[in-house]
């Protein structure tokens, strides 16, 4: 069977051309604003803008021919599929076919995307719509991805996909409906460029009149003010709970405001080897290993080679049920001189769902908070990590005077000057940790960095260099770089904020000299990454190993990574002497926890308000430390009327718990405190051991659990709104609409027929309208014999009104009693003698009917 | 009824609704955005809202001019036909001489539209139960045409060989960028006329018969001496017997009278063919009026190929129940254009066989009936099967892989097959046809395509 061609071989041409051209110069535009969101995507926003032109091209033309798309577009997923997975078992090493594959898959999802729009274009008429208005929105939504956004970038791809969406909604509907020699078309031609221009004009006047709002929100977004609020940058992000997170970006803002609300406190149990000394760590939250160039700002990379943070949502752990992860042991590739240490930390604003504790945290178990303390702290959890012997928040603030301290010091300092050799890692850890972006500002941090550290051999000795170049003062005694929340930006938007704060303000807060260090340190050849968390200050020796974590604690310092010993915190921030000067007072410690002897985890499947009782469907429990499955699930009556109930946002009243809710009960009383429990033990002939009803003395919601009880009452709160509930919110419009246009006819002739009781003219404009309305109509050459043409027809006495109405818009004379009175009568009696004649269902069919409407009043 | 009730309300709607569906679309799905935006609004920080605020505004101005000037130029253009309607005329220009299915309609709009750039125009026939597809109306211009008015050309295709009475023209008006959309209807009394066209058809020498023709003769002429009107110059295969020696003697030119170039004794083709269908069984609309089409084609194109033959005698037809001989082109053209299938058997009876020297028979007549009316011809009258399945043609039987990977319902050429293919009636129909071509398959004078 021969092929046959659907379109003409110029009409694909005239579709890749005017249609395929645009649509990737517009992609090349989005894609480049996604890179600089997404870390995975490495900045190949080009390459990758082909993958997508490759597939839109091949679409048009291989679908000019009538080929079937589900079908073929099946195969070519199919095949797609299998080059992934045979590139996913292709012995290249681990880590190259992980990254092979990554971009095989990056390439195959741009090119079928690429596919699917250029079959959507050219032969969809409704795509074009969907397209249009898909690609303005998704492009916000790319936008809220990049932040903070360089104003004349952010305005130039506006305009772009704006002009964009409204020509391609054009040219693709006049390109469907020719046919033949397109690009020899000169009407379809000239009528393209006209638009195009007209276009370009109405976008340009547009540029023109909304100049000022761009450079206003320019100029804010450059000093770092919105709305007049000072709202510059802050390294905590708060949540709609009111609760802190810190944030997914590090940015370089023109100023950091800083809060003293308390986050969370901490109590660590890290010492000074072979000393009792409190050892304080910086609590780590995140990392961020890649740059924005862009945005200039420092993102997270979830995919980053041998990533050891351990992320966990401690409000999705029923109590004293733990959580361990020991990926994080093995990616932090650290073996000598680890020990395991814990800590406690109870959350005062930190996040339910965030974790935080110092690196390499694998292991996280929520605990009760104390009785007495359930006002201050909302909930808490107890964390392991696999913590070096060698790491310290003491490496800028160096003790002096302590000779503890000092020897820990210098006894660390040469332990770590033995671990250079990278050798044994991986091209990719290497070249991910040391990657540097290219660029004159970057050229000039690389020479900086050889100028600090170009003579030192060791990674130790690099650190305390760039370390020392922070410190060093000028020939007047006075420190080269200060901390400053205000550092101000340079005058220059798109300038470089880290090139003005190495070689010319030198002023900054963390972010800016823990990039500086990240970019003096990757162009030594040293791995190294920011971390975000929180800054650990001793500040007193009342309660050793307790620790108060505020706001204004957020911070970011750089890790480096030494071979056997894994990452070390190295903070080069120079201390902020306000801070240091008004120190926040630490207050009593949530000491007093009761040992738990029993926890049941499970759903509520009975309450009894009246004795305080629960039922608990029980799937999990703990006897003294040891947990076990309940097999089968079985209901265990609980008695909490000493319990107190919590939720991850702190106490609340018994009520709040309800049939089916996810709670963790758990209990202190002394009752239980007798049963053992062996790992052997049947799980059920244990239960039985424990005495009914069992009295607990902490009950905790769920979260997740209590989210979807409570799903329906928040969800006007949450602002989150569901598609369905957009589809019912489009229905009622259309609902809205369609009774609109139904009963404005309707409506119309009401008003007609109220303002005929006072105005003979009226009276007629009712009786035209009614007439237009019902479709009655002849060709009658004067009014006077359409009229008759009405009598005849409906036994009405249309033609002696006619004769009225003629008399009262051309004679002067005005018109007698008896004359008004038919006047005012005639309307009525002509609705009866007409509705005897049409029956109602055709009357009412006439009157839903717009177009007559519009038919009326044109005429 | 029920998918002729959707129909009329879609075409209802379409008449009525001054939006297309795909401009109802595009709000629909512009409230859709505008929606997510502000949800997306809800979860950003102060920063993008303050750019996003100025984005929304920009987007409402942009949409909100984009649109009101595409219902404008829509508007205006309609506000000026409604209220001229009266001064728009419909002229049917010319049927296409290649395919005489198109038919090219030019209006005359008056008076000149100057909106009509960005106006798209197109229209729809109606008439009867005909509802034309909707066509795009080209503007045409000739230094000819009046300056005060607007000259559109639409093609239109019909696509049974009927006559199709056209009353109404309803013409839409539509913006640039399709969303919009108005009507107006304008009285366009016209009759197009889809006239059988020449098929291919294989070369069947038929034996004339003389046919009652007692009452015509050849004309002689009353012309006065010397007058050469009717008379021709004599050529190779003119009867010599018909040279007019008086003029010869006079001038010394052989010429013949022109009539008498056929013989008057010559005998005739008497072609009889039936629509009579005995075959309730196609259960579709569009296979009926294929297979109409299909043989009037071919009784059309054997009618053709036996006119340039036959040079003594003429062909003639029995259209079906038009007892009446039809003797010129026009008028057999005209009554297969009429023609339809019934329910009314073959109405030839005994002695009226005698004339007819070829039958046509289609693949709808049952058996039993061309059974009957074989016992009732005389020898040497001709019957010609005219094989509908073989005139659709089958579908390749490889087909279906194709057709996993092709849209092959969608080429023109494989639509019909596909609609044959499909028909649940095909294999009874597929059986007659073979019965008949057994049961001709006995007569020597049978021809079979």
């Amino acid at each position: 069977m021969k092929l046959r061609l659907k379109n003409s071989f110029q009409k694909s041409l005239a579709q890749l051309l005017f249609i395929g051209l645009p649509t990737c110069i517009l992609m090349f535009a989005l894609l480049r604003q996604v890179n600089f969101a997404l870390a995975i995507l490495e900045n190949n926003w080009f390459r990758e803008g082909i993958y997508f032109l490759f597939g839109m091209a091949g679409a048009i033309f291989f679908y000019s021919y009538r080929f079937r798309f589900l079908t073929t577009a099946l195969i070519l997923y199919l095949v797609g599929n299998m080059v992934f997975y045979a590139l996913n078992h292709t012995d290249l090493g681990e880590f190259s076919a992980f990254w092979l594959s990554i971009k095989f898959y990056l390439f195959g999802g741009l090119f079928f995307f690429g596919w699917f729009v250029g079959v959507g274009l050219s032969r969809w008429r409704l795509f074009t719509i969907l397209w249009s208005i898909g690609v303005f929105v998704g492009f916000i939504i790319v936008m809220t991805q990049h932040q903070p956004i360089r104003i004349s970038q952010f305005t130039s791809a506006f305009w772009l996909t704006l002009f964009y969406s409204i020509y391609i909604i054009f040219v693709s509907e006049y390109l469907r409906n020719l046919e033949g020699n397109v690009l020899t078309n000169r009407l379809f031609l000239r009528k393209t460029a006209l638009f195009t221009l007209v276009l370009i004009g109405f976008i340009v006047l547009l540029g023109l009149l909304f100049k000022s709002n761009f450079e206003t929100v320019g100029k804010d977004l450059a000093s770092g003010q919105f709305n007049g609020k000072n709202n510059s940058s802050n390294m905590t992000k708060k949540n709609k709970d009111g609760s802190l997170s810190n944030n997914d970006k590090l940015n370089l803002s023109g100023s950091l405001n800083k809060n003293k609300n308390l986050v969370f406190v901490a109590h660590l149990n890290n010492t000074l080897p072979g000393s009792e000394a409190p050892n304080p760590l910086y609590f780590t939250a995140l990392y961020y290993n890649k740059y924005d160039t862009a945005s200039q700002s420092f993102l997270i990379d979830s995919l980053a080679p041998s990533n050891d943070l351990f992320q966990p949502d401690p409000s999705q752990i029923p109590l004293y049920f733990s959580k361990v992860d020991s990926t994080a042991i093995r990616n932090s590739k650290a073996t000598l001189d680890r020990k395991v240490v814990s800590t406690e930390v109870y959350k005062v604003d930190l996040a339910p769902s965030d974790f935080a504790a110092p690196s390499t945290a694998y292991m996280v178990q929520p605990i009760a908070v104390p009785k007495d303390y359930k006002d201050k702290f909302k909930s808490a959890y107890r964390a392991q990590m696999w913590v070096s012997n060698l790491n310290s928040a003491y490496f800028v603030y160096n003790p002096a005077g302590d000779m503890a301290m000092e020897s820990f010091q210098k006894s660390r300092y040469s332990i770590l000057r033995t671990a250079n050799d990278y050798s044994k890692e991986t091209s990719e850890f290497m070249r991910y940790y040391t990657a540097v972006p290219k660029g004159e500002q970057f050229d000039k941090i690389r020479q900086l960095a050889s100028e600090i550290a170009g003579h030192d051999s060791t990674t130790m000795d690099k650190m305390l260099s760039v370390r020392d170049y922070f410190l060093q003062k000028d020939a007047a005694g006075k420190n080269l770089f200060a901390y400053s929340d205000n550092p101000g930006v340079p005058g220059i938007p798109s300038a470089s904020k880290l090139t003005y704060f190495l070689f010319q303000n030198r002023k900054g807060y963390c972010a800016y000299f823990a990039g500086a260090t990240l970019f003096l340190l990757r162009s030594l050849g040293v791995p190294s990454r920011i971390a975000a968390g929180f800054l650990t200050v001793d500040r007193s020796s009342k309660n050793p190993g307790w620790y108060w974590f505020y706001e204004d604690q957020a911070h970011a310092w750089v890790q480096v990574y030494f071979p056997g010993y894994g990452w070390m915190d190295f903070d080069t921030t120079i201390p902020d002497v306000n801070t240091q000067q008004a120190p926040q007072p630490d207050g009593t410690p949530p000491l007093g926890n009761l040992q738990t002897y029993f926890v049941g985890d499970g759903t509520i499947s009975e309450i009894s308000k009246a004795d305080k009782s629960v039922v608990l469907h029980l799937k999990n429990f703990m006897i003294q430390d040891k947990s076990f499955d309940a097999k089968p699930d079985v209901d265990i009556r609980l008695d909490a009327k000493v319990a107190n109930v919590s939720t991850d946002t702190g106490t609340v009243n018994f009520d709040a718990l309800k049939k089916g809710m996810h709670i963790t009960a758990a209990s202190s009383d002394p009752s239980l405190k007798n049963i053992q429990a062996t790992p052997t033990d049947q799980p059920n002939t244990l239960l039985q051991t424990i005495p009914t009803p069992t009295p607990v003395t902490e009950i905790k919601i769920v979260s997740q659990e209590n989210k979807a009880t409570m799903k329906n009452e928040n969800a006007d709160n949450d602002g989150k709104v569901h598609f369905s509930s957009w589809l019912i919110t489009v229905f009622w419009i259309l609902v809205v609409v369609i009774i609109v246009l139904t009963v404005t006819p309707w409506v119309i002739f009401q008003v007609l027929v109220k303002k005929a009781k006072t105005s003979t003219y009226y009276v007629h404009r009712s009786i035209q309208f009614y007439l237009n309305q019902l479709s009655i109509e002849y060709d009658s050459e004067s009014p006077e014999k359409y009229s008759r043409e009405i009598d005849r027809h409906f036994g009405t006495d249309l033609e002696k009104f006619s004769n009225i109405y003629q008399k009262y818009k051309y004679s002067q004379q005005p018109l007698s009693q008896e004359e008004l009175a038919f006047s005012n009568q005639i309307l009525n009696n002509f609705r009866k003698k007409i509705n005897q004649q049409i029956s109602w269902k055709t009357r009412v069919r006439k009157f839903v009917m717009i177009s007559p409407v519009f038919d009326f009043f044109a005429n | 009824m029920r998918w002729e009730f959707l129909h009329k309300s879609k075409q209802w709607m379409k008449s009525s609704m001054p939006l297309t569906w795909y401009g109802l679309l595009f709000f629909c799905l512009i409230g859709l955005a505008a929606m997510s935006l502000r949800i997306i609004e809800k979860d950003q920080n102060e920063s993008f809202i303050a750019i996003l605020k100025v984005c929304k505004t920009i987007a409402m101005y942009a949409v909100g001019c984009i649109l009101l000037f595409a219902l404008l130029t829509t508007i205006l253009p309609w506000w000026i036909i409604r209220k001229n309607s009266k001064n728009i005329r419909v002229n049917l220009i010319q049927q296409n001489a290649f395919k005489k299915d198109l038919f090219e309609v030019q209006l005359e709009i008056e008076p000149k539209l100057r909106a009509h750039a960005l106006c798209l125009l197109k229209c729809q026939f109606l008439g009867g139960n005909y509802l034309s597809k909707l066509v795009e109306l080209e503007e045409s211009s000739h230094f000819q045409m009046s300056q005060k008015k607007t000259y559109y050309r639409a093609v239109i295709q019909l696509p049974d060989v009927k006559d199709y009475a056209i009353d109404t023209l309803c013409l839409y008006m539509g913006d640039f960028l399709h969303l919009f959309s108005f009507s107006q209807k304008i009285p366009a009394p016209f009759l197009l006329e889809n006239l059988p066209e020449k098929t291919k058809v294989p070369e069947v020498k038929v034996l004339p018969r003389k046919a009652d023709m007692s009452d015509r003769r050849a004309e002689t002429s009353q012309m006065a001496q010397g007058d050469l009107y009717q008379f021709k110059q004599f050529e190779d295969n003119d009867d010599i017997r018909r040279i007019v020696w008086s003029i010869y003697a006079r001038s010394g030119e052989l010429v013949v009278r022109t009539p008498e170039i056929k013989s008057e004794f010559a005998s005739d083709v008497l072609l009889y063919c039936s629509f009579y269908s005995g075959f309730k069984t196609s259960n579709s609309t569009v296979l009926d009026s294929l297979y109409l089409n299909i043989y009037k084609n071919a009784i059309w194109s054997f009618y053709l190929s036996w006119t340039e033959k036959e040079k003594d005698g003429q062909v003639l037809a029995l259209v079906d129940d038009n007892k009446q001989e039809l003797s010129s082109k026009e008028e057999i053209e005209k009554a297969l254009m009429h023609a339809h299938w019934h329910e009314q058997p073959i109405f030839l009876q005994g002695k009226e066989w005698e004339k007819v020297s070829v039958i046509l028979v289609s693949s709808l007549i049952p058996v039993g009936e061309v059974e009957r009316m074989m016992q009732q011809l005389p020898d040497g009258v001709q019957i010609i099967q005219i094989k509908i399945s073989e005139m659709i043609d089958q579908l390749p039987s490889k087909i279906w892989m194709p057709t996993l990977f092709l849209e092959t319902e969608k080429i023109p050429e494989f639509q019909n097959k596909w609609q044959w293919q499909m028909n649940t009636s095909r294999k009874a129909l597929v059986e007659n046809e073979t019965a008949i071509a057994q049961l001709l398959s006995n007569r020597i004078t049978k021809i079979s395509l």
